[in-house]
């Protein structure tokens, strides 16, 4: 049988017994599901035993991508990892990019579904139909970049995914990295891969992509060249990565720490932001098929770690860490953004979890002994570098600091945290809605089945307080019916955030479904009759504008009921307390949680409402936050129609 | 005008959408294994190396062919493979300095550059810059004065130091 768009191939590997089957991509479920996380949810939706430990052999990990991947259009090289993941219980599908995802595809699959556990150090090499568990002992013990690039010379070309030293020490903020550009799996999959004895996956092929009507398919990809060519941010954007919109993102997020709570921004700029950032040495490289490369290798030009290189998705999240940390120049957060990337630490979870520990030193909770004596001074990076080894290897107390929020519980009861910081589903929030405003990225947090991140709210409403006309077209460029747009923009505060979310969700399972880049620098290109016309000519399967996003929510659905049968409901999209408290800036002004347009300071009923005309959006029970019978029904979602919770 | 194909490796990104156009072009399907043209990512130096036919003046593939399949076809400067004299004997792929040549399983034949008639998908979709197709002598003034830029810059420093 030909397959056009998809590989065609899905393979299961059972690291226990070293058994390797390889099955033909079940085309019904493709039309379903649409691809990636759609059919990596599904696909896991029958295989997880719910209520599983997650670093039980039995948890399965799902790689894979999407009909798109690799087929040329801009930005397809996404990759998804489909798990339950251990920081927050919830499972969920973390994206990736760079080469893995198009390389598996030549290699001749879609997915490779992995459970057990080897006996010994292993990685995954997928060469065409050459599948083999090969020993990785010379590989336990090493860094991500020291593991990757071993691994470029032994195979050549080829697409990596591996874990770090976090990793084998089963962290649950350890995750992984693709070819060495792109995290993938925040929240604990790197601790999954090392409960599984799994150093790394190695994929490349001769095979192809086929594409059903290429005429067809051609007439949108060039169409997208040319935008591509005149877009004028697009210099900028290879230059800067995403650090161009820094001042929008440093408000967003990352801009605050739990002393200062709000710190001068002009200093942090010169200090580690843009300003500081513009002095990097940089060697850009983007993902397979990028019209706008946005990775880049950063090197620190001056001071101590003069030299120091880090190969980033982002030098974002770097100046995000240094803030947090108070860290003194652009260089030491190259050095604690290579550092955490080769230990494969999360490094947003860990700039929140250090400034915790820092504040409760600083306001007198704790003292250095309640942390084994590890030093607690703000600032300093050999603190912070002594920090990231412990929690890297689970020494001391950095056993605490590996298991994240759970292990913070451990040490310090579970109040404390619940009244120092914005914890959702387990997790800190990563959007500060008390800087920006509470738009689609902050209010998304609250309900992400997989708890809060950075592409919570899809491809939301970003900056704050854009005109209404720009927000209504944005809604219909990601496929939000008139009626949609009407419900969403009525409300006394303009935009109804609640109702407006449900669409911005699908849009995003959109792109991780089908194999795009959802970074707004990529994403801005696309619009939901593009993604028809790209998706209908590459498979042949012919799908409208309207067929898609509703396959979209249909994944949407599926991501929430197997979140549902792991325990999760309306109590768990509850706001953080803190939200309703100010924060202060540098000045000693406060700062309330208000709303996109800054117009009210929202009250825990505000949200609350939100959150009821969210469920109701989405026609789930607004009382229990969990789909109705009814909602999956209309959704063609009978099979998996709960034993348990929410009936009719 | 005799034109070339100019490779800039230090604004190579690694998209790797020369590779993918050029697949799609010829065999209506990307792929990396059936493009004419490679991007190489070589870690220890930090470049991405676009990998091609340089068409060259003394081609060792064509002196190598015993089928004299191989010619260059006059009006692009391409070098071609003639597929009805070709009798895949793989000797042009072999000799190739630069891996040009590569032999496609699925149709058994050889396969390479050549230069999409004179209008190269490759340079047309490197949104880069790294790939451009120039006149000879426009491309020697380009490399040229990239080269008196290095030099520059290298007095610079060491008038500075």
């Amino acid at each position: 049988m030909d397959y056009f768009g998809y590989a065609g191939k899905e393979l299961y590997v059972d690291l226990t017994t070293g058994e390797i089957e390889e099955k033909p991509l079940d085309l019904d479920m493709a039309v379903k599901f649409l691809g990636g996380m759609g059919i990596q949810q599904r696909i896991l939706y029958d295989l997880l035993r719910p209520g599983i430990d997650p670093f039980l052999p039995e948890n399965p990990i799902i790689f894979g991508s999407g009909p798109l991947t690799g087929t040329g259009a801009p930005g397809t090289s996404r990759v998804m990892a489909t798990l339950k993941y251990p920081e927050t219980s919830a499972i969920g599908s973390g994206g990736g990019a760079m080469r893995f995802g198009f390389m598996l595809k030549l290699a001749g699959y879609d997915h490779v579904v992995i459970t057990g556990r080897a006996s010994k150090p292993v990685y995954l090499k997928i060469v065409d139909n050459d599948v083999e568990i090969c020993d990785a002992k010379h590989l336990w013990g090493k860094d991500i970049v020291e593991s990757t690039e071993a691994l470029w010379d032994a195979h050549g070309d080829c697409g990596v995914i591996a874990m770090g030293q976090a990793g084998e020490h089963l962290g649950m903020i350890a995750q992984a990295a693709c070819d060495l550009g792109s995290s993938i799996g925040r929240g604990g999959l790197g601790g999954v891969m090392g409960s599984k004895n799994l150093k790394a996956l190695v994929a490349t092929g001769t095979g192809s992509i086929k594409i059903a009507d290429p005429e067809r398919f051609n007439k949108i990809r060039e169409s997208l060249f040319e935008r591509a060519k005149r877009y004028p941010l697009h210099g900028d954007i290879v230059r800067y990565s995403i650090m161009e919109n820094w001042h929008n993102y440093s408000i967003q997020f990352g801009y605050k720490n739990n002393r200062t709570f709000i710190p001068d921004l002009a200093e942090v700029d010169k200090a580690v932001g843009f300003d500081a950032y513009k002095k990097l040495g940089k060697k850009a490289f983007g993902c397979p098929s990028c019209f706008i490369a946005d990775k880049e290798i950063v090197e620190a030009t001056s001071g101590r770690f003069k030299g120091t290189k880090w190969s980033a998705p982002t030098y974002l999240n770097g100046a995000m860490l240094a803030t947090k940390l108070e860290l003194k120049d652009a260089g030491e957060a190259v050095k604690v953004g290579d550092v955490t990337d080769r230990y494969g630490i999360d490094n947003l979870g860990i700039s929140d979890l250090l400034d915790f520990v820092f504040s409760l030193y600083e306001d007198g909770t704790i003292t250095e002994s309640d942390v084994g004596g590890l030093p607690l001074k703000r600032g300093d990076i050999d603190v912070v570098l002594t920090w990231l080894d412990k929690t890297a290897n689970r020494d001391g107390f950095g056993n605490e600091m590996a298991d994240g929020w759970e292990g913070m519980k451990r040490a310090f009861g579970e109040d404390l945290i619940t009244k120092t910081s914005s914890i959702i589903k387990g997790r800190e929030g990563v959007w500060e809605p008390r800087i920006s405003g509470l738009g689609t990225n902050e209010f998304a947090q609250l309900v992400y089945p997989r708890g809060p991140n950075a592409e919570c709210g899809g491809s939301g409403l970003y900056t704050l307080g854009q005109a209404l006309d720009t927000v209504a077209h944005h809604a219909g460029r990601m496929g939000m019916s008139q009626e949609a747009i009407e419900r969403s923009l009525d409300s006394p505060l303009k935009i109804n955030i609640g109702r407006f979310v449900t669409s911005s969700e699908h849009w995003l399972a959109l792109f991780n479904s089908l194999g795009i880049c959802n970074r707004h620098v990529n994403n801005r290109f696309y619009s939901i009759g593009i993604i028809s016309e790209l998706y209908s000519a590459a498979t042949g399967i012919e799908r409208s504008p309207e067929e898609l996003m509703l396959d979209s929510e249909r994944v949407w659905n599926v991501f929430k009921m197997i979140n549902v049968r792991e325990g999760f409901s309306r109590t768990d999209d509850e706001p953080p307390e803190t939200w309703f408290e100010p924060m202060v800036d540098h000045k000693g002004k406060e700062h309330h949680m208000m709303d996109y347009y800054r117009t009210k300071k929202l009250s825990r009923e505000d949200v609350d409402q939100w959150l009821i005309d969210y469920y109701d959006e989405r026609g789930w029970n607004p009382e229990t936050g969990i789909p109705t019978e009814e909602k999956l029904v209309e959704l063609g979602l009978e099979e998996i129609l709960p034993s348990f919770g929410e009936k009719k | 005008m005799e034109h070339i194909i100019l490779l800039d490796y230090e604004k190579c990104v690694g998209c790797r959408q020369c590779s993918l156009s050029c697949s799609f072009t010829k065999e209506a399907s990307f792929s990396l294994a059936k493009a004419r043209n490679t991007v190489l990512w070589v870690h220890r130096a930090e470049v991405f190396m676009p990998m091609r036919c340089q068409h060259c003046e003394s081609p060792l593939c064509m002196d190598v062919c015993p089928m004299e399949a191989i010619s260059r076809n006059e009006e692009t400067g391409a070098i071609v493979i003639d597929a009805d004299r070709c009798i895949g004997c793989k000797m042009c792929m072999v000799v190739c300095p630069f891996g040009a040549v590569t032999w496609d399983a699925d149709s058994h034949s050889m396969i390479k550059c050549d230069l999409c008639d004179g209008e190269p998908e490759c340079v047309k979709h490197c949104v880069y810059g790294a790939l451009t197709w120039l006149p000879t002598d426009e491309a020697a003034m380009v490399t040229r004065q990239a080269g008196a830029g290095y030099l520059a810059n290298a007095l610079v420093e060491i008038k500075e130091a």
